[in-house]
């Protein structure tokens, strides 16, 4: 082999370098990188689609749950008059009171705390004091069932019922009720 | 054996030597080699394009569904939120201790010859606290105080947990009891009733579920 042979070989092997090396710069690598972030971008699309997808099954199989939510809690506001609970509690169960056939109720409010908790936002405890000084007990015992049954979202925490010196069939019958209603 | 002579020898060996050119021969390789490169690149051109309108395709379906995806979480909050109230308000509703009841219940095993002079009950952190005092006449008035305390256990032991019914006090009472027309002796007693009427949170899913 001639010294010409080689210089000729050398170019060529030179020439062949070249080109792959700006083949694989400049058109195989951005390609690829585009194949890359086109697939990424892909992905993405589909993985967003797929939680959306998700997403809109759960809310409709939840709609269920919540028609049943709505209904309950509209029953719910029912029981949560408004206005400022001074007007309204005291006659309201005065009148309760009466229907039971009890007279000489005395009805006092001892404050009102806030309900904390999840769902509870909004809500405020009020705190009653009511007294019935001569009662009988049995009728007594019938309204304070009554009053619960009626009033889903009012609780007794503490009561007290005594015999009263004057009169052996009536007692003297006081309690402290909890009576949860909207915050204005 | 015909001799033969070739005249054209130093022709061919020139175009021998042309043929075997290494720079052509090499320039041949590398057009060989940059055609399957070019169709290499071709291919993944190819390839380029499905992806990109695949992406296109994918870009015009979430455009589609975005609006029902944002109207969705929106309301996926509203709904978690009205479930939360609700459960809350359940909870609520159904976690109280309702006194009617148990008055009644309690009413309903005082012995015929006893008389509660006073009860005094709170619920405070799920635990029902009562004080109860009062008269009881018979034979054996000890043993008739022991029976109502007994009995207001099991009702209790029935419905919750860690039930305490224990005497504060219980005296002989000196005053002259008549039942029926008869003298009969009598005791004073005084009781404390404990009990944890907390509910598992089944028991109020049930409930709520129940109402």
């Amino acid at each position: 082999m001639n010294k010409d042979k080689i210089q000729k070989i050398i170019a060529t092997l030179l020439v062949m370098i070249v080109i792959l090396y700006s083949y694989y710069t400049f058109l195989l690598q951005p390609q690829g990188a585009k194949i890359l972030d086109l697939k990424k971008k892909i992905a993405a699309i589909e993985e967003e689609t797929r939680k959306a997808q998700g997403l809109i099954l759960r809310v409709q199989s939840m709609e269920e749950q919540g028609a049943e939510a709505s209904d309950f809690l509209q029953k719910a506001d029912e029981f949560f008059p408004t206005g400022a609970p001074i007007a309204w509690f005291p006659p309201m169960m005065r009148a309760f009171f009466e229907r039971q056939g009890i007279e000489k109720v005395t009805i006092s409010s001892k404050g009102s705390e806030s309900l904390g908790g999840e769902g509870l936002q909004g809500l405020e405890r009020l705190v009653w004091d009511i007294q019935m000084p001569a009662v009988d007990f049995l009728k007594a015992g019938i309204a304070i069932a009554g009053l619960e049954n009626e009033q889903p979202f009012a609780s007794i925490s503490s009561i007290s019922i005594e015999r009263t010196n004057d009169d052996l069939a009536f007692q003297r019958v006081g309690f402290e009720l909890h009576f949860t209603d909207k915050k204005d | 054996m015909a001799l033969q002579l070739n005249l054209l020898r130093e022709e061919q060996q020139i175009e021998i030597e042309r043929r075997r050119d290494p720079l052509k021969l090499g320039m041949l390789g590398v057009l060989l080699i940059v055609l399957c490169m070019a169709g290499f690149y071709l291919m993944r051109m190819g390839e380029v394009g499905k992806l990109r309108s695949k992406r296109a395709s994918l870009e015009m379906a979430w455009q589609n569904l975005q609006p029902r995806f944002e109207e969705a979480k929106v309301r996926e909050v509203e709904l978690q939120e009205m479930k939360a109230r609700a459960d809350a308000l359940r909870a609520l509703m159904n976690g109280r201790f309702l006194w009617g009841t148990f008055l009644a219940d309690l009413t309903n095993i005082v012995p015929a010859s006893a008389s509660l002079t006073s009860f005094s009950g709170s619920v405070q952190d799920s635990k029902l606290r009562c004080s109860l005092s009062g008269n009881i006449a018979g034979e054996n008035p000890r043993g008739l105080a022991e029976e109502f305390r007994t009995a207001i256990s099991r009702l209790l032991n029935d419905r919750f947990q860690d039930v305490e019914v224990a005497f504060q006090s219980l005296e002989d009472d000196t005053t002259p009891y008549i039942i029926r027309g008869q003298k009969t002796s009598g005791a004073k007693f005084s009781l404390t009733v404990e009990a944890n009427i907390s509910k598992s949170d089944e028991e109020v899913t049930e409930e709520g579920s129940a109402s």
